[in-house]
């Protein structure tokens, strides 16, 4: 009890203090009334300080958000132009991370595609480039992917641009020997089946694969097989 | 042997100024704000030795520090205050210079407004509800 009373007295006579300084150091009498008025107020604070702690609880907090609001106060035309640059930074901020997500999505769309490609074609992919762009609602559309393979082999030319459907495996040739009626006319529907297979076989192995890769590409991830090319390294 | 410094700049100035007055109003009013500023920037150490020391008291003393921190903010308004007026006043503007002092004037009663606020609060929390009986 003695010193809480002890130290309250301590704080009054140091506010007297410090205000009778204030006084001293003050320029002229032009201020001398407010500064005092103010001065007073401290000390008027101070003697009251244990009924106000009292009463109010937590007033010193109080005390010092009034002060940090009256400081404030006078620039509120500054507050907003303030406001108006934090807001700024922030959309610079989003607008470069926003940036830097895309890149990021695009490079990990590259890598899985890669993989992707690799795994189930078993071919050996030199690159994958994907160019998307944001869409009127913000989110990213891919615009296309080029899918550059290393040539196992000499001789792929590059079959770019073109969706190519998945060509359907070669549908074996069924030679029926057994002797019957209308067995001529079987045969040479046999024959014709098979020899459109067997000429375009090799031409489209190529196209085959690439028009796999399109369509395997474009199954998983979702992208039109026209946003997709393929093409052989050096095409 | 500041003091003699600045005594002798003074009044190295104010005899320029009173010589350059009659052809150059507007450079003796230069000069006069330069010698101003120029005192200002000679005694901000001393200012921030005088600062520490009240600091020190009031750290002592168990004063808040958000009355100490006014009380400097006080002091620096007047100052400021008073350093531009007396600056737009040797321009000859009177009126200008007594606008300065009103925004002084003002600023330091606007550091008044919590403490008021709080005072008047209190003493409605002790008045009882209703106050008819």
């Amino acid at each position: 009890m003695i010193e809480a009373l002890g130290g309250w007295l301590r704080q009054v006579v140091a506010a007297v203090l410090l205000a009778a300084l204030i006084d001293l150091l003050l320029p002229n009498r032009t201020m001398q009334r407010y500064v005092r008025l103010v001065a007073g107020l401290f000390i008027l604070l101070t003697l009251a300080g244990p009924l106000l702690s009292w009463i109010q609880g937590d007033m010193d907090a109080k005390l010092a958000a009034g002060i940090e609001w009256a400081e404030r106060e006078p620039v509120g035309g500054e507050d907003r132009s303030q406001l108006e640059a934090i807001m700024a930074e922030a959309k610079r901020i989003g607008a470069g991370m926003d940036e830097q997500a895309a890149k990021l999505a695009v490079a990990g769309l590259e890598a899985q595609i890669k993989a992707v490609v690799e795994q189930e074609e078993d071919v050996k992919v030199g690159s994958v480039e994907v160019s998307a762009e944001p869409a009127a609602d913000g989110a990213l559309a891919v615009e296309s992917v080029k899918i550059r393979l290393v040539a196992p082999e000499a001789g792929i030319t590059a079959e770019g641009g073109e969706p190519i459907a998945e060509v359907e495996p070669v549908s074996p040739v069924v030679v029926d020997v057994e002797v019957g009626t209308g067995a001529d006319d079987r045969s040479d529907e046999d024959v014709d089946r098979a020899v459109p297979a067997a000429q375009t076989g090799e031409a489209t192995a190529d196209n085959g694969r690439d028009g796999r890769i399109a369509a395997l590409v474009a199954g998983r991830f979702g992208i039109g097989t026209s946003k997709i090319e393929v093409a052989a390294a050096g095409g | 042997m500041d003091i003699l410094q600045i005594v002798g700049i003074g009044l190295l100035t104010a005899i320029l100024i009173l010589v350059i007055r009659e052809q150059k109003p507007m450079f003796a009013f230069l000069l006069a704000t330069f010698f101003g500023i120029a005192v200002f920037l000679a005694l901000i150490g001393k200012i921030g030795g005088v600062v520490s020391m009240i600091e020190e008291l009031a750290d002592r003393s168990g004063i808040q520090s958000v009355y100490l921190k006014t009380m400097l903010k006080i002091i620096g308004i007047a100052y400021i205050a008073e350093f531009g007026a007396q600056i737009v006043r040797d321009a000859g503007l009177d009126s200008i210079a007594s606008k300065i002092e009103f925004a002084g004037k003002m600023l330091i009663l606007v550091m008044a407004v919590p403490i008021i606020s709080i005072i008047i609060e209190t003493v409605l929390g002790l008045l009882p509800a209703g106050g008819g009986a």
